[in-house]
């Protein structure tokens, strides 16, 4: 399982070196949107599959959350060869944030390697930082209860055919200001999505930690910085997971900035103590579909 | 017989644009129904006078099979369609070739970003162009990205052309990458199709036998060892190799093995990404693994 790369980390790096301006990025990453096409519109412009039948396909997919080359196969409707030349085309016109900054004239291949390389080799740092960090008490302690908690979520709810929603109770909605989701297909589970929500301070700090700077000084790059903390916790949260037999087939992380966090009072909701006084953030386990 | 209205080769031979009507179905269930398509033929006189004729896409590239038609065919069914083939074939041709050499240029200095950009570009102009599609694969397998890696895989797998002698380079490190990133069924599925179009190839052998050998079966890597050393006796590195499987096949039937895989290797590679510091191990171990692609054979 490689580590997900995710079009806003790249950008945010871009933005944050002042290679590239917001806007810029904004509409490149709409760009990006427009040119990576579903794997239906592909079946239909190759006269594989009709509108109707996408659309059959991906009102049964919210039904069975299965992807949607499994449910075709399924109702017979493409073989695995046609499946599998979709999924290549799918590929072939896909883009990365990089590639459509290059087909725009924002970045020449030569740039784009140039910063990509430094943007690995921040990113290195970083990861050798948090390993470093790791083996400090003083560290250990906020990046001990993000694991715990992750642990917690996942391993107690990756067996279970229980759907669960949870939120800190003890802390204003309107505190929060980071979304983490940390997405695992683990277990029994087909899916399991655990969404931190982060204070703003709590955001600022993380990123303070883990750049070394003062947390006032990360805003710009407080996103960027919480998202590479993630997906340092994550592997190391599908290591310690496997290590305790639960096989994780894949997994990804999202951060997204809440602007106002969304008022959840009304939902069911469960307190985790644990994982709340640990950390001093909110935590919601959404498990998209039960176990077999 | 006049040829005003194509364009010659460099021998006088016919090679140009066609448009031709083809019978083709559309729709689906009750509302299909046959229909006739005007569609562009690249053609392309033989020694023998008769003519290669091939589609062409929507980029004007040549694509799918290549049928053979008679020049009587040609003059009763084939409509010319002058000045195309070097207002739109040749130029098509050109971006697509210039793609894939870039690519291929970004691939070997290591820049698997750019090279996946210009792979994939060439791969629009031409969805079934062997070398970009390789090209591709490499650069999945070079960054550890199995899923895709698999996916071209299958692709490849599935293309007429891949597996020609002249892309044997291409398919010999192919292998070699998905080996290495512990891909072995996909590996030895890759050397045996290989293997059934270039039999006398003993580097195809020496491959298929490292890939046995890291999947656990030394008996079935000492047969193939054995052949390429047939087809090859001064071979050192398959002598090498075969000290190594004959040791390791003694050792299992010592032990009274029956040649099950190395599954737990396997899981502890696949468990050492998950964490940094497992990772920087792996990373050591990767250094290790292209110092030994330096002797490696095949490609």
């Amino acid at each position: 399982m490689a580590p997900k790369e995710t079009a806003n980390y790249f950008g945010g790096f871009l933005v944050s070196q002042g290679e590239l301006s917001q806007e810029d990025l904004d509409k490149a990453l709409k760009h990006k949107e427009e040119a990576n096409r579903r794997i239906g519109a592909h079946a239909v412009e190759r006269g594989l599959l009709a509108e109707e039948q996408v659309e059959r396909i991906i009102a049964e997919q919210k039904n069975r959350d299965k992807p949607f080359g499994a449910i075709a196969l399924d109702w017979g409707l493409l073989t695995q060869g046609q499946l599998d030349q979709l999924l290549f085309a799918q590929t072939v016109y896909s883009t990365h944030l990089g590639e459509v900054l290059m087909d725009l004239g924002i970045l020449s291949p030569a740039r784009f390697e140039a910063l990509l390389t430094e943007y690995k080799r921040i990113r290195d740092q970083a990861e050798e930082h948090v390993a470093q960090s790791l083996d400090r008490q003083e560290d250990k302690q906020v990046f001990r209860a993000v694991i715990g908690s992750l642990e917690n979520a996942f391993v107690r709810f990756a067996d279970q055919g229980l759907k669960v929603l949870s939120l800190a109770e003890d802390m204003e909605p309107t505190l929060f200001r980071v979304r983490v989701d940390v997405r695992m297909e683990i277990g029994a589970a087909e899916a399991l999505t655990c969404s931190h929500f982060l204070p703003q301070d709590f955001a600022l700090a993380l990123a303070g930690g883990f750049t070394g700077k003062e947390p006032e000084r990360c805003r710009k790059e407080c996103l960027l910085r919480v998202e590479e903390f993630f997906l340092i916790m994550e592997r190391y949260l599908a290591s310690a997971l496997e290590e305790m037999g639960h096989e994780v087939r894949d997994s990804e992380v999202r951060v997204t900035k809440l602007e106002p966090m969304p008022d959840m009072a009304g939902k069911t909701c469960r307190m985790l103590h644990a994982v709340t006084n640990a950390g001093g953030f909110g935590l919601q386990i959404k498990k998209t579909r039960s176990g077999k | 017989m006049a040829k005003f209205w194509m364009e010659p080769d460099t021998q006088g031979r016919v090679r140009g644009v066609f448009s031709t009507t083809v019978k083709a179905k559309i729709g689906y269930g009750e509302t299909r129904r046959n229909t006739e398509q005007q569609v562009l033929m690249l053609v392309q006189e033989r020694d023998d006078g008769r003519m290669d004729v091939q589609a062409l896409n929507p980029n004007y590239v040549p694509m799918g099979e290549v049928k053979v038609i008679s020049r009587e065919k040609l003059v009763e069914s084939y409509i010319p369609e002058p000045a195309m083939f070097m207002e739109r074939v040749v130029p098509a041709m050109r971006e697509l070739e210039e793609s894939v050499e870039r690519g291929e240029e970004h691939y070997n200095k290591g820049e698997t970003f750019s090279a996946e950009y210009e792979f994939k570009n060439a791969l629009r102009i031409d969805e079934e162009n062997v070398r970009a599609t390789f090209g591709l694969g490499l650069t999945f397998l070079d960054r550890g990205e199995t899923a895709k890696g698999g996916l071209v895989f299958r692709r490849l797998v599935s293309l007429k052309g891949a597996f020609e002698p002249r892309h044997k380079h291409l398919f010999n490190e192919f292998g070699i990458k998905l080996r290495k990133n512990c891909m072995y069924a996909e590996a030895l599925k890759f050397y045996a199709r290989a293997l059934h179009l270039s039999r006398d190839d003993e580097h195809l052998h020496y491959n298929m036998s490292r890939t046995l050998l890291a999947k656990g079966k030394p008996k079935s890597a000492i047969t193939f060892l054995r052949k390429a050393l047939a087809l090859n006796p001064d071979f050192a590195e398959a002598r090498e190799l075969l000290a190594v499987a004959q040791r390791r096949f003694e050792a299992e039937q010592a032990s009274g093995g029956n040649g099950a895989s190395n599954e737990p290797a396997q899981d502890k590679a696949k468990k050492a990404k998950k964490s940094p510091k497992a990772h920087k191990k792996m990373k050591g171990k990767k250094d290790a693994m292209s110092r030994e692609s330096q002797h490696k054979v095949g490609i």
